[in-house]
């Protein structure tokens, strides 16, 4: 068919008419899946670390909802954070467990959230190639450090650079992806990673980069953070179902932070494809109840609000919100006196150390 | 960015307004009469325009989250702040001198094969399927064994451009001199030329037009390539800026760059369409 001026002007006519013969309907009712997400891990597999890896590994959740006939489906995607807010502004998730930046990135961009619990801390490591000839952290200015921007260790690396007097950009970025890292590393084209446990002790243990820094058995600025967030329209319309998920998640953490659980917490990190030893090198002497507590104590409201502060430096949030009000424990501190838990994690003030009673 | 040759643009851009035009003149409704190239022009700007208006009525209706499909205004707005705090231009230079190293490194390479595999039989039968082969195998599927050889840094982006710049150039080249019209050869001949002559008068503007073609979609084809790799692993260039965006969970600088990396698509390609039009006009009115 040849187009001719009034064919043409037809066909956008019709095209301009066409969205109005049909409209989304968002229908709410009884759910039948309630899907939750962690970051990804390098292996790809639908696995977690921390206290949402234990929820996921125990199962607790879908023991709970199988008399309901509600489904639990997990997403751990390799996207990590920026990739778990694309999500839920998706509305293709109800809860989340991930790092304190990108959660208030999303947050910052206008996604409906509340912070239900804390993910828990996982220390930092900045893993280095040995050839590169970097001794110490004031070394690393210049050189070329990757990790997978957008998340957490944006800011652990801003943290972490800053108690030498260093800033991000001082050192050259590269923004790649779990084994993109590892090539990176190997052919020499990166001098350092930054990562958590799991990731950086596995190369180290292959020999590719030696250990510079961690932040390790210290709250030192620069360990990672997280929240376990819900999308705020599910909790509205779910409020009973939201109270049993964290319930399962409180139990969890639980369950992570006892000693006598520890073996059984490596097998279970284990099944993200990590190597086993990387989690227990990375947990080694360390109170499993300061990894894993889900308080939201001022330790955690002070690390959102420095993510806070920094998210809007960098400008990867335009206009600030109000943390107290996004962070609410009401149902947390009702969930803990019901469980018995009250007294089993302490507290900490914001400089990371245990509040004195 | 079309991989069309410039024949059918041509006659499908220039016929049916021409015909319309035309009509439209003859109506003795038509009491006023814009110019032909103002009505060409608004004919031009209603797909843009339709297609922005869908936009707006799709962030209106809030089809998809305010957070994936940001509003035009927005992404309006960041495009000036991007434009104004220089980051896009400088980007944008990156981005244009990693297709130019690419294109020089590739097409130049390209040109050199098709014309050796054009001008000597044995070549052609010996070499060229296995250099063929190994251009057919796609950029994305060389990635993570270039990425191994030539690393992460600007070598990797210019060998990926300048391997897929490769192929249009080479079947540009031998193309251009295998339908080579041969009575071109026994016109040279008869004029008794000598080599020089010959190649420099009869070879070379014989085997121009298709070779410019070639170029037309290397750049095209380089430009995309580098837009993908720079997804992958970069620390500049517009695919970075556009994958910051998205990390940063700001579709409005996600659209901004589409937006950019589009319209200079286009306009490479309309420089290079026209600088092909003026050199070669004649191979398009002549007929062979």
């Amino acid at each position: 068919m040849q187009p001719t001026r009034r064919t043409f002007l037809g066909l956008a006519a019709a095209a301009a008419v066409f969205p109005t013969t049909f409209s989304i309907t968002r229908a709410q009712s009884k759910p039948d899946v309630i899907r939750l997400a962690g970051p990804g891990n390098a292996a790809g597999r639908p696995y977690g670390n921390g206290s949402i890896g234990v929820l996921r590994g125990l199962e607790l959740l879908e023991k709970e909802f199988e008399p309901d006939g509600i489904r639990i489906e997990w997403q751990f995607p390799r996207g990590t954070g920026p990739a778990i807010n694309e999500a839920f502004a998706n509305r293709q998730l109800e809860f989340a467990s991930y790092g304190g930046l990108p959660n208030v990135v999303g947050r910052g961009a206008g996604v409906r959230t509340t912070v239900l619990a804390a993910s828990g801390i996982s220390p930092t490591y900045v893993g280095v190639r040995p050839a590169a000839g970097i001794k110490t952290l004031a070394d690393l200015k210049g050189k070329k450090v990757a990790f997978q921007r957008g998340t957490i260790f944006e800011l652990s690396l801003s943290l972490i650079l800053a108690g030498v007097g260093l800033k991000n950009e001082d050192v050259q970025i590269f923004d790649l992806q779990g084994a993109d890292q590892t090539a990176a590393i190997q052919s020499g084209d990166v001098d350092a990673l930054l990562g958590q446990g799991n990731q950086v002790l596995a190369l180290v243990k292959s020999g590719l980069v030696e250990v510079l820094y961690s932040t390790k058995g210290s709250p030192a600025p620069g360990s990672t953070f997280g929240s376990f967030t819900v999308l705020d329209s599910f909790a509205e319309a779910n409020p009973e179902i939201v109270a049993r998920v964290l319930r399962g998640y409180v139990q969890a953490s639980h369950f992570a932070s006892l000693d006598e659980n520890r073996e059984k917490l490596y097998d279970i990190f284990a099944l993200t494809g990590s190597p086993r030893e990387s989690y227990v090198a990375d947990y080694a002497g360390d109170d499993l109840r300061d990894r894993n507590s889900p308080l939201l104590d001022d330790f955690y409201r002070a690390n959102i609000k420095a993510g806070l502060d920094f998210t809007l430096e960098q400008k990867l949030v335009r206009k600030p919100f109000d943390v107290d009000e996004w962070i609410k424990d009401g149902l947390l501190t009702k969930t803990l006196a019901d469980l018995g838990y009250e007294a089993f994690w302490t507290p900490r003030a914001a400089d990371g150390k245990a509040v004195q009673f | 960015m079309s991989d069309v040759t410039f024949k059918t643009a041509g006659s499908i851009a220039a016929a049916p307004f021409e015909r319309a035009a035309g009509k439209a003149s003859s109506h003795p409704a038509a009491a006023f009469r814009l110019p032909r190239w103002a009505k060409l022009f608004l004919l031009g700007i209603v797909p843009p325009i339709a297609l922005l208006a869908l936009w707006s009525y799709a962030v209106h209706q809030e089809w998809l989250a305010e957070q994936i499909l940001p509003d035009p205004r927005l992404v309006y707005e960041t495009t000036l702040d991007l434009l104004v705090t220089g980051q896009l231009p400088a980007e944008l230079l990156v981005s244009l001198g990693r297709v130019a190293a690419g294109l020089a490194l590739g097409g130049g390479l390209g040109l050199f094969f098709g014309l050796g595999f054009g001008l000597f039989r044995t070549l052609d039968i010996y070499v060229a399927p296995t250099v063929r082969a190994i251009c057919l195998v796609p950029s994305l599927g060389w990635l993570p064994f270039f990425m191994l050889v030539f690393g992460i840094g600007e070598g990797l982006k210019i060998v990926l451009i300048a391997k897929t710049c490769f192929l249009p150039l080479m079947v540009g080249a031998y193309e251009g001199i295998r339908n080579r019209p041969r009575k071109y050869d026994d016109v040279s001949r008869a004029l008794e030329f000598s080599w020089f002559a010959r190649v420099r008068l009869v070879v070379w503007p014989s085997i121009l037009p298709s070779i410019l073609t070639g170029v037309r979609q290397a750049m095209s084809r380089g430009w995309k390539v580098l837009i993908l790799v720079e997804m992958i692993s970069s620390a500049a260039g517009l695919g970075y800026l556009m994958m910051w965006g998205r990390k940063a969970f700001q579709l409005d600088v996600v659209f901004a760059t589409m937006i950019v990396i589009g319209l200079v698509g286009w306009a490479l390609d309309h420089a290079l369409t026209r600088f092909q039009h003026r050199t070669t006009l004649w191979s398009f009115k002549a007929a062979v």
